[in-house]
């Protein structure tokens, strides 16, 4: 079967030049003796060129037209580029802030092999120390496990000798093997070598953006001598772009990493490290990581002698995938931002398709002149969407402006692992996303209004000249008010229920008074034998108490509302897991506490140690289920390799953190040997704050040099509130957004709806229509579509309850008051931004309307 | 005597009117082209040659029409082009405006003996 090459290629040639073309190549075909497939290819060639020329031309005068279209409608457009800019600026921002947590993948060789080893109690709260044992030992006894590798806490060096000349640099400790364990190899200069370990030399590795910044880029960087108080370390190496270290990194600020060859980050036989990671070894899974790291963990705790310090303890270890679990607990809610956020942006497209839907009068008689000379329903949507364009990035440059000029603003409100992460406002992929949404969106919210000039009675409209509008135009700028609400009220029930899950964590009872509370711990001192230590502990005790402002202060071995909290058994009953803690008399008095029964324990009794205990309402409850916790005093409590304590008071649980779920705890009397002296908890009189300098004095009077740090008690408590005060921040801002752009899109289209049937107004008005009643007509029309819109809201917001639940602290997500309340503001506003133009309109003179039609 | 503001023809268009007017009732796209290449040396595309037709078709300096089917089985009918008065006009304007802009110069022409 012949197919004919050339009639084929000819239907890419314009319609008026096909016959044209045709003849004259057959002519030039014959003449050169040239056959069917030299035909073909001048066809395309001819049929490129002249789509080109005409297409370029047309594309040209398409923008032009769009220009000057949205230079007539001036102060529409631009208000339209702001409202806009408010949908595209909330997902800009919010895109700079998790694309490094959602959308790359770790700067390390083959993240996925690599793993996070840590200790968390059974909330999933993991602590900051690990056992470094575990690692030590690792590497010989561990057959899935690779070696691992800890970075570990700041260090602040100078990059001259002279103090204060520069600004310090903060260097993160690592292990000397970490960046062979991560697979990463420096931009310039080496790794640490086996040398350095030996000679212990402290060597540096600068970030690439502290090389660039601080050091001007010089490739002789690599051998500069930093200065630290005491000693001094070498740069041997420049890290690549993009790296950061794993696990536990304070503050946005980092310029490398050091290697001092002790503390936190040495792997070592005994005391505590930061987290490791590790990578597993060939064909080992994480399930049989987890059971061996497990077993060696338990074997380790068999074998130790002496009761494990803090931070050493071998229970609770996990392993778990680094990539997961580095931005694990933000990654969920992570999505739900950016779920948001695009409700936000979505909303924003309907409102400006609306709002150009509703303006298009002008726009309808050029679309109909241009239909008329022939243009084609394509290169009318074209139009339209390159004058949708034109605003979108209008907006889109606002938007990108306004978050360079308040990225610091932003920074400072995000929680601290957003903060860490966040790309600048003017990274090239922000500017990306930024210029692709307003593409996306200029496609979306320009096609309709497109769609619908292409359709129009051409002759009717030219023939009904100025002022004669079609009701039925108005039908799709209803629809997409309606879409607008649904979208509004399913934000506004999302910031119900963070707002309400955030009211319910800070009104958690801890069962302690975190106002005026404050922790004041004293640095490394001198060891001393016990009873001295005690003697000494209680003359801090006493100085303390007299200080100016201090009503009451307190004692224990470990800090009870830090939130990594030692887990020890302690009743004779193995299985039962439990905090243990020795306090001082008035412990609880001091820390706002209250005895549900019983009593504190005397001065004598700390002395003495003696064999009693107070115990809180969940170790009631586990110990004596059948018991009234005023029953519970002068019951005896037997321990695990000590004698039976005598329970003296029951007090309430101490939440560590909001919605920690309470682990039994004991108190004893303080007299344990303690290595260091425990942090001092001290209410102060309302308002006042203690001073360190004076609380410094005493602390050296007593018990020598020491470095007296204060913390306040609400410090901690506020980290903890950081996720949930964000996620309510977020979404009743989004929540706010949806509302300025529904009540925006409303307002035009009650005005347009008026001005639409001004001329059936003005005759209602002359046969003695009321304004009320006008007014009534024109707010029907216009809420109708909110209406619908907040149906299908509410219905959707109850679809999609199950995947938000999760997020929220004691609300449901299905709770029919929040739907009621976010019915009943969605509807306040549509009646506020409705009502003006409806008032306007029922204002109007007949007399003047009547003359003009 | 030429307006106060004259359009000048493009480079490309002054080519195919002066090409048309040369090959008068026998100008169409396929000589149009052999002929600008023979004279200037100019390869011009086959597709430019549409477009310059159409654009000058558009300005009212050309007017085509279709001739009879060629006598040959299969033969279709032909556009031809031919010069309007508006057409001329801007041609002889251009060129007389290059000639008084070269005058006195080395590319000025050569004047008739």
């Amino acid at each position: 079967m012949r197919i004919d090459l050339v009639g084929v290629a000819l239907h890419l040639v314009p319609p008026s030049w096909r016959a044209t073309v045709r003849q004259d190549l057959d002519d030039e075909a014959r003449a050169q003796g040239r056959g069917q497939i030299w035909r073909g290819a001048q066809v395309v060639r001819i049929a490129i060129g002249l789509r080109w020329t005409t297409a370029g031309e047309g594309a040209m005068f398409d923008l032009r037209s769009a220009f000057r279209s949205v230079w007539r409608a001036r102060w529409f457009s631009a208000g339209a580029a702001v409202t806009f800019a408010l949908g595209i600026g909330v997902n800009t921002a919010v895109f700079s802030s998790v694309d490094r947590i959602l959308f790359r993948s770790l700067p390390y060789e083959q993240p996925d092999e690599l793993v996070l080893l840590r200790r968390c109690n059974p909330d999933g709260f993991c602590a900051g120390s690990f056992p470094a044992a575990i690692a030590f030992h690792g590497g010989r006894r561990l057959q899935t496990v690779g070696e691992m590798a800890a970075a570990g806490l700041s260090s602040t060096l100078r990059q001259t000798q002279v103090p204060g000349e520069l600004p310090p640099l903060t260097l993160t400790g690592a292990s000397a093997n970490l960046l062979r364990v991560l697979g990463v190899r420096p931009f310039l200069g080496r790794d640490v070598s086996d040398e350095d370990v030996r000679e212990r030399q402290m060597v540096v590795l600068l970030s690439y953006d502290a090389w660039q910044q601080r050091f001007g880029a010089a490739p002789d960087v690599i051998g500069r001598t930093l200065w630290s108080s005491g000693s001094t370390a070498t740069v041997i190496g420049v890290l690549p772009r993009g790296f950061f270290p794993p696990g536990w990194v304070s503050g946005p600020t980092w310029h490398g990493l050091i290697v001092e060859h002790r503390g936190w980050s040495t792997i070592q036989p005994a005391g505590a490290i930061n987290p490791p990671v590790a990578r597993l070894r060939p064909g080992a899974t994480l399930e049989a990581a987890r059971a061996e790291v497990t077993a060696l963990a338990a074997a380790l705790e068999a074998e130790q002698t002496t009761p494990p310090r803090p931070g050493t303890q071998l229970a609770g270890v996990r392993v778990d995938g680094l990539e997961r679990e580095l931005f694990s607990r933000w990654r969920d809610y992570a999505w739900l931002v950016v779920a948001a956020a695009g409700l936000v942006l979505l909303m924003a497209c309907a409102n400006l398709a609306g709002l150009l839907l509703a303006r298009g009068r002008s726009r309808e008689r050029d679309a109909a002149l241009r239909t008329a000379l022939g243009a084609s329903a394509a290169r009318i949507i074209g139009t339209s969407i390159a004058e949708t364009a034109l605003i979108c990035l209008a907006g889109a440059g606002i938007a990108v402006l306004v978050l360079v000029w308040t990225s610091q603003a932003i920074a400072a409100v995000l929680p601290p692992l957003f903060r860490q992460y966040m790309t600048d406002a003017i990274d090239p992929r922000v500017l990306l996303f930024a210029l692709a949404a307003a593409f996306v969106c200029a496609v979306v919210a320009g096609a309709w209004p497109g769609a619908r000039a292409a359709r129009l009675d051409v002759v009717g409209v030219l023939q009904q000249g100025a002022g004669r509008w079609k009701r039925g135009r108005l039908r799709g700028g209803r629809s997409l008010l309606a879409l607008e609400t649904a979208l509004g009220v399913l934000l506004v029930v999302g910031a119900a229920g963070a707002v309400r899950s955030l009211a319910n964590y800070a009104g958690e009872d801890l069962g302690f008074e975190p106002a005026d509370l404050y922790r004041v711990a004293a640095g490394a001192t001198p060891r001393l034998a016990p009873a001295e230590s005690l003697a000494r502990y209680e003359q801090v005790l006493d100085a303390v108490l007299a200080h100016p402002g201090v009503i009451a202060v307190a004692g224990s071995d470990s800090v009870v509302t830090s939130p990594a909290t030692p887990m020890r058994g302690f009743s004779s009953d193995r299985t039962i897991r439990g905090g243990r803690y020795e306090i001082t008399s008035g412990y609880f008095g001091a820390i706002g506490s209250r005895l549900i029964s019983g009593r504190e324990f005397t001065e004598d009794e700390v002395r003495s140690r003696a064999a009693v205990g107070i115990v809180d309402l969940a170790a009631v409850r586990t110990l004596w289920p059948d018991r009234h916790p005023t029953e519970v005093p002068g019951l005896q409590l037997p321990i695990a390799n000590e004698s039976p304590r005598l329970i003296v008071g029951v007090v309430p649980n101490l939440l560590e953190y909001y919605g920690a779920t309470p682990t039994p705890s004991l108190y004893v009397p303080l007299g344990a040997d303690p290595s260091a002296y425990g942090p001092l908890l001290i209410r102060m009189a309302p308002g006042v704050v203690p001073s360190a300098a004076a609380l410094q004095q005493t602390a050296v009077g007593i018990i020598g040099q020491a470095a007296v740090t204060i913390t306040p008690a609400t410090e901690g408590m506020d980290v903890m509130l950081a996720d949930p005060r964000f996620r309510a921040v977020l979404l009743a801002l989004f929540a706010v957004c949806a509302l300025v752009l529904a009540a925006a899109g409303l307002y035009a289209l009650a005005s347009f709806e008026a001005a639409t049937r001004r001329s059936e107004i003005g005759v209602r008005l002359a046969l003695g229509a009321s304004a009320r009643r006008l007014r009534r007509l024109i707010l029907g029309e216009t809420l109708r579509p909110v209406l619908l819109g907040s149906i299908v809201g509410l219905v959707a917001a109850y679809w999609a309850a199950s995947f938000v639940q999760a997020f929220w602290y004691q609300v449901d997500a299905r709770d029919p008051w929040t739907f009621a309340l976010a019915a009943i503001v969605l509807g306040a506003t549509a009646l506020v931004a409705a009502w003006l133009p409806a008032r306007r309109a029922a204002r109007t003179d007949p007399a003047i309307v009547l003359r003009s039609t | 005597m030429t307006t106060a503001r004259q359009t000048l023809l493009g480079e490309v268009e002054q080519l195919v009117l002066l090409a048309i007017l040369r090959l008068g009732d026998e100008a169409y796209a396929v000589p149009i082209r052999e002929l600008i290449a023979r004279d200037t040396g100019a390869d011009l595309s086959r597709g430019t040659i549409y477009v310059t037709l159409e654009r000058l078709e558009q300005k009212g300096y050309v007017t085509s029409w279709f001739s009879d089917p060629q006598a040959i089985r299969g033969g279709k009918a032909r556009r031809f082009f031919r010069l309007k008065p508006a057409g001329l006009a801007a041609v002889k304007a251009t060129k007389q405006g290059i000639d008084r802009l070269a005058r006195g110069t080395v590319v000025a022409p050569a004047p008739r003996k």
